[in-house]
């Protein structure tokens, strides 16, 4: 299960079209995915409660990846993130 | 005749009958069959509803593509991904079958439950969302209850639309084609609805309340998206000046609009900085995308109401951060809390005055209680780092208070220093000009500061002795009057002397009449709501600067407001439309 802190650098946050381009993202992906913030996990793939974190720039997070691609998700989901 | 005011969410002017728009209301509790089935069917029906919705909302994103963009449609999209969102299918699923709910049932009491969520958080962006689930939510029970997708019923004749709300997908499917205009009851300056209406060039106003719905159907009205005003029922004067208006302002605004980005330079060549009002981050990105050149005025006070207790130093830098990051490299000139007069924080146990707006308000209450406006300072001078910070101290009467604050603003800078935190390495620091007194003693303030910036509402109300609060007086507050425009021709002068740049941030600043005075009197830089950004650098294009300093010269000696505006009018008709 490989893990990697990531701050969000997009000025407003993980909203509307950020957000969704990451859920989108990260629904390509077969292995599970969660943001871990406050010691709670929080499916990525569940656009729904991703914006019901309301996570807003310079937010730090874990983002844990478990099942078949797992570290070639979380590289390109982190790369993902500071890009956008 | 009657005004009712609301947001102006999208500027422009319209006049029609009304018309009232009413969504139709799915009842989830009344069964759909009347034998009860068993939870496998209802599930069954739920995933097949499920997958109607998905090639409805595709054929929503196709219309909205064509007709608004990419950009705007891309919020139909975002639904689609939450109606596919695993773990939304997980509850579903519970509801269903744990509680043995009926499929419109489990489908509306889930989704409210995540539309509560996201109402619940603090910023308005992430809040507006609670919208796109409400239309998810719609959209499924209805589907649910075998009804068709019908749009709303749209205004037969040309009108102006009246809605408690909109969903997004109700503003995309409704026929445009006659209407006029938006008014909500609902809703703030960065709903759906004003977003929509603004790309599709239609006025609105939002926010109006209740009385709405009130209004008679296929009443006479007119609605200023501009100013944030319906008049209901108008006289016929009054509908012979915003026709006139009408017809010169959508010409005036699609060439403004164009022109957004660029600077507004006079016609005989002198640049005029135009600025943006805000109060949030939401604020700051309209401020950008209307071509504004920085934020002249961040009311930083908003932070502080509605709440039950002070925002800690963190949570002020993530909301003075936000503001900083959104308009990057141009300056950001945040005014200190100016709490005290109309607004009363409950928390703070202030004692009750005889006299709010004569009272311990804005920096008077600050430097009564330092410890706050240093809380404050740290957070403004951590938010600044390698952004461009200006501080803005309001109600200043006496230099006394300036190197008080001045004082404390070292002591805070020191204080980062030692605790090696990072922060703007460079501020610079203005006063508000609302008192008389300020603007009498100019010349004392200069030496004390780098810019100047005239709030005009509190200085007309505190020139004319005439609480803007109070009906039976307010109409004394008029900004027009030449006591008021003699005090701002003093800091103007004292500012051109002393070199210190002089802004006006009140409402004054964004009123179009008031343009050519303000320059005229020397005022080299007006803040003002964003959506009116480009309307006021279209008009600073159309004039000179010699023949506003030759206007000032003629008004300033007039006797009321009113002889004020004539003139304006029949010097620059152009101007008079808006």
């Amino acid at each position: 299960m490989p893990e990697r802190i990531v701050t969000v650098r997009n000025p407003v946050g993980l909203h509307a079209r950020p957000a969704a381009q990451f859920v989108e993202a990260a629904r390509q992906y077969e292995c599970s995915i969660s943001i871990v913030r406050n010691g709670k996990n929080t499916n990525a793939k569940s656009l729904l409660k991703v914006l019901a974190l309301g996570i807003k720039q310079n937010t730090v997070f874990t983002l844990v990846t478990s099942g078949a691609g797992e570290k070639e998700a979380l590289d390109s989901l982190c790369d993902l993130l500071e890009s956008l | 005749m009657k005004e009712i005011s609301g947001i102006a969410a999208s500027p422009g002017v319209a006049i029609g009958p009304v018309y009232h728009i009413k969504a139709e209301v799915f009842s989830v509790r009344t069964p759909a069959v009347d034998e009860p089935m068993t939870p496998e069917a209802e599930w069954s029906r739920l995933l097949f509803a499920i997958d109607a919705a998905h090639v409805e909302l595709d054929q929503v994103l196709r219309q909205a593509r064509l007709e608004v963009g990419d950009d705007q449609a891309s919020i139909f999209h975002a639904q689609s991904l939450m109606l596919g969102d695993p773990d939304l299918l997980d509850e579903f699923r519970e509801a269903v079958f744990s509680v043995k709910s009926s499929a419109e049932i489990a489908a509306s009491d889930v989704l409210e439950q995540q539309k509560l969520t996201l109402l619940a958080l603090d910023d308005e962006y992430f809040r507006a969302r609670a919208a796109d689930v409400e239309d998810i939510r719609r959209r499924l029970v209805r589907l649910l209850l075998g009804k068709p997708q019908e749009s709303l019923k749209e205004p037969p004749s040309p009108a102006i639309v009246i809605a408690s709300d909109l969903t997004p997908s109700d503003t995309m499917l409704l026929d445009k084609s006659n209407v006029l205009g938006f008014c909500l009851a609902a809703g703030g300056r960065t709903s759906h609805v004003a977003i929509l209406a603004r790309s599709l060039g239609l006025p609105a106003v939002v926010g109006i309340g209740d009385e709405l719905a009130l209004i008679p159907d296929k009443s006479k009205m007119i609605i200023d998206g501009t100013r944030g005003m319906l008049v209901i029922d108008p006289d016929t004067e009054t509908k012979k000046v915003f026709l006139t208006r009408q017809s010169r302002t959508q010409q005036f605004f699609s060439t403004a609009k164009l022109q957004a980005e660029k600077p507004a330079i006079t016609l005989d060549g002198h640049q005029v900085i135009v600025m943006a009002n805000v109060a949030n981050q939401a604020d700051a990105h309209l401020a950008v995308d209307s071509g504004a050149e920085g934020v002249g005025l961040f009311r930083s006070e908003f932070l502080f109401l509605e709440r039950d207790s002070l925002p800690g130093e963190d949570e002020q830098f993530r909301a003075y951060r936000g503001v900083m990051d959104t308009m990057d490299k141009r300056p950001v000139v945040l005014r200190t809390m100016d709490i005290g007069g109309d607004k009363q924080l409950g928390y703070l146990d202030m004692p009750p005055e005889l006299n709010p707006f004569l009272g311990c308000r804005a920096i008077r209450l600050s430097l009564s209680r330092p410890q706050l406006l240093k809380t404050q300072l740290r957070s403004a001078l951590r938010a600044g780092y390698q952004r461009n910070l200006g501080l803005l101290f309001p109600m200043v009467s006496l230099a006394e208070e300036v190197r008080q604050a001045r004082k404390l603003l070292q002591d805070c800078q020191a204080e980062l220093i030692a605790e090696g935190l990072p922060m703007a390495d460079k501020v610079s620091i203005g006063i508000m000009v609302e008192i008389p007194a300020a603007a009498l003693t100019a010349e004392l303030l200069a030496k004390e500061v780098d810019f100047f910036s005239i709030g005009t509402n509190d200085l007309a109300q505190y020139t004319m002795a005439a609480d803007r609060t109070n009906p039976s007086v307010n109409h004394l507050c008029d900004a027009f009057h030449p006591a008021v425009l003699k005090l701002i021709h003093m800091v103007t002068r004292t500012g051109a002397q002393y070199g210190k740049m002089v802004a006006v941030c009140g409402e004054l600043a964004g009123e179009p009449l008031a343009i050519p005075i303000l320059l005229g009197l020397g005022v080299g830089e007006l803040s003002m709501n964003p959506l009116m950004v480009p309307v006021a650098k279209q008009i600073i294009r159309s004039l000179r600067l010699d023949k506003a300093r030759q206007l000032v010269k003629e008004v300033i000696e007039f006797a009321s407001p009113d002889q004020v505006r004539n003139a304006v009018e029949s010097r620059f008709p152009w101007i008079a439309v808006w």
